[in-house]
């Protein structure tokens, strides 16, 4: 059965991050943005959460490679199916970026490319990767639209960007970052520039692939409930650290005051609650 | 029944795209009340044109009683104030809290700035060690209290809010929304806000007005909508799709 293939091949761990640090030089001294942050992904949706400066998205960016070049990272290990990603030229992590490894950013508006039609950005990634022709890259970029839930492929592979909604934008964005293949997806924010009911489809998009491909996800939001309704596990950042791993049906139990905190602030539909409770930031919990 | 704000069949027309398609509405004084939408529904359109920054094709407004007209003038700047989603954008980058609070007292010619000064920021809760400091120098949720101490400083008896807290983390969306509730309580104020969280504007909203495409689909109480009696389809997908992501096996 799939569902046992699944479990076992969920077994293999895809990606190993041990101690991983980001630190920003600044004109006040350092800053460390990442402060030991460690996990491991196997082909599951992880989910990372956070509020604004917790490292969460420095966390995604360093396993990816898009660390800014001013800053250092370090680990005591982060290897992605046994490469070190350290120790890998940059030529190396080039060719691993976007073919083993991709990457949804927040806004498809500001991280496809203006100027060129979305199937053109579909296929240049492709033809990066691959050694296809012309012919059958746009074949198969239009099978990847047509995967995303685009209704009218063709028409849709002849425009650019300002021409669709954020919707149908970051349906684009998901179809260029499966196109080659990966095995490990890192989300940041897919769904955060987008409405409501639309936010849906895209996550129903993204979870039908990703289950069907048995691909590794790691899913970076601030909202913790939504990542709690998609993932199957948590990690939950404060302060450049980790403060919290569970699993996401185990929410409800979770320990740390800071996750119960998050979970107990957000005004509910159908739970009257005058004021709303306030997180108590506690200084230990950045220790 | 007073109205704090009434409008009926108010129309927004950019060149030839109309962003409000006739739409009429009832605030009463004292009230809350909420709106509701997608992106490109007209909700913060409508408040923009209630506030003087979107031209009304027709359609009339009217604040306390009062008909608008085309330009607001002084009087109405007392009453109705705004707070905008964006607290990075909204403050001027190079002038301290302290000018940014001055500037509306200096147009209205209030004498007491000194004292309604150190008040606005008493209320919203920042010391006075922040007067003298630049937006850049406070964080999202510091920066969304000075905007909403900048609305409060002529004592407006409206407040137009346009998604006050969907730039900032959830954390600290609790905190602001806290406060406005306590600033409305205190003040009697009458709220008319914006957002596109129905689990915010039944939190803040005792009614509230579903709109797609610059139209109304449906006005409601909060209750109602808490209740799942909302009536239009639309407005049930809505609540579906606030309640997160499920799994469709």
């Amino acid at each position: 059965m799939s569902g046992d293939r699944n479990k076992q091949r969920s077994m293999s761990t895809l990606l190993d991050v041990d101690d991983l640090r980001v630190t920003f030089p600044t004109r006040t001294g350092l800053i460390e943005a990442v402060r030991g942050v460690s996990f491991s992904l196997g082909r599951e949706r992880l989910g990372i959460v956070g509020e604004s400066g917790s490292g969460k998205s420095q966390t995604g960016r360093a396993i990816m490679g898009l660390t800014p070049p001013q800053a250092e990272v370090t680990a005591g290990k982060l290897a992605f199916d046994g490469i070190d990603l350290l120790a890998a030229s940059p030529r190396d992590r080039r060719s691993l970026r976007g073919k083993r490894i991709a990457m949804i950013l927040q806004d498809p508006k500001y991280s496809l490319d203006p100027v060129m039609s979305i199937g053109r950005q579909i296929v240049e990634t492709l033809r990066t990767h691959e050694k296809v022709g012309k012919a059958e890259a746009r074949d198969r970029a239009l099978a990847m639209l047509e995967a995303v839930q685009i209704r009218d492929p063709t028409r849709v592979f002849g425009l650019h960007p300002h021409e669709v909604s954020g919707g149908m934008g970051q349906r684009a964005m998901i179809a260029m970052m499966l196109i080659a293949g990966p095995e490990m997806m890192i989300a940041d924010e897919p769904t955060s520039a987008l409405d409501v009911t639309v936010q849906l489809d895209v996550l129903n998009i993204l979870d039908k692939l990703v289950s069907e491909r048995g691909m590794g996800l790691i899913f970076i939001s601030h909202d913790l409930r939504l990542v709690s309704s998609f993932c199957d596990r948590v990690i939950v950042m404060y302060a450049g650290k980790v403060v919290e791993q569970i699993k996401a049906s185990e929410l409800r139990d979770a320990q740390h005051p800071y996750t119960r905190g998050l979970l107990n602030c957000m005004p509910r539909i159908g739970f009257e609650r005058h004021p709303l409770p306030v997180l108590d930031r506690k200084p230990e919990w950045a220790a | 029944m007073n109205a704090a704000l009434s409008i009926d069949g108010l129309e927004v027309v950019f060149d030839r795209f109309r962003a409000l398609k006739g739409v009429s509405l009832e605030v009463k004084s004292g009230e809350s009340f909420g709106l509701v939408g997608e992106s490109g529904s007209g909700k913060s359109t409508l408040l923009r044109a209630i506030a003087g920054l979107a031209p009304a094709a027709s359609g009339t407004i009217a604040v306390n009683g009062k008909s608008l007209g085309a330009r607001r003038d002084k009087a109405f700047y007392r009453e109705v104030q705004m707070v905008f989603q964006d607290p990075y954008g909204s403050l001027h980058p190079r002038q301290t809290v302290d000018r940014l609070l001055q500037e509306p007292l200096a147009i209205h010619g209030f004498a007491d700035g000194e004292k309604r000064i150190q008040r606005a920021l008493d209320e919203v809760g920042l010391g006075t060690g922040f007067r003298f400091r630049y937006s850049h120098q406070l964080s999202g949720g510091q920066r969304q209290r000075v905007a909403i101490a900048r609305a409060l400083i002529l004592e407006p008896s409206i407040l137009l809010l346009d998604e006050p807290t969907s730039a900032l983390d959830a954390s600290v969306q609790a905190e602001v929304l806290n406060l406005l509730e306590e600033i409305r309580r205190r003040r009697k104020l009458t709220f008319l806000m914006v957002s596109h969280d129905l689990a915010i504007i039944t939190h803040m909203c005792e009614r509230l007005m579903v709109m797609q495409n610059g139209e109304a689909v449906e006005n409601l109480t909060a209750a109602q909508l808490v209740g799942h009696r909302a009536t239009k389809d639309y407005t049930r997908n809505l609540l579906r799709a606030s309640d997160g992501f499920v799994r469709t096996a």
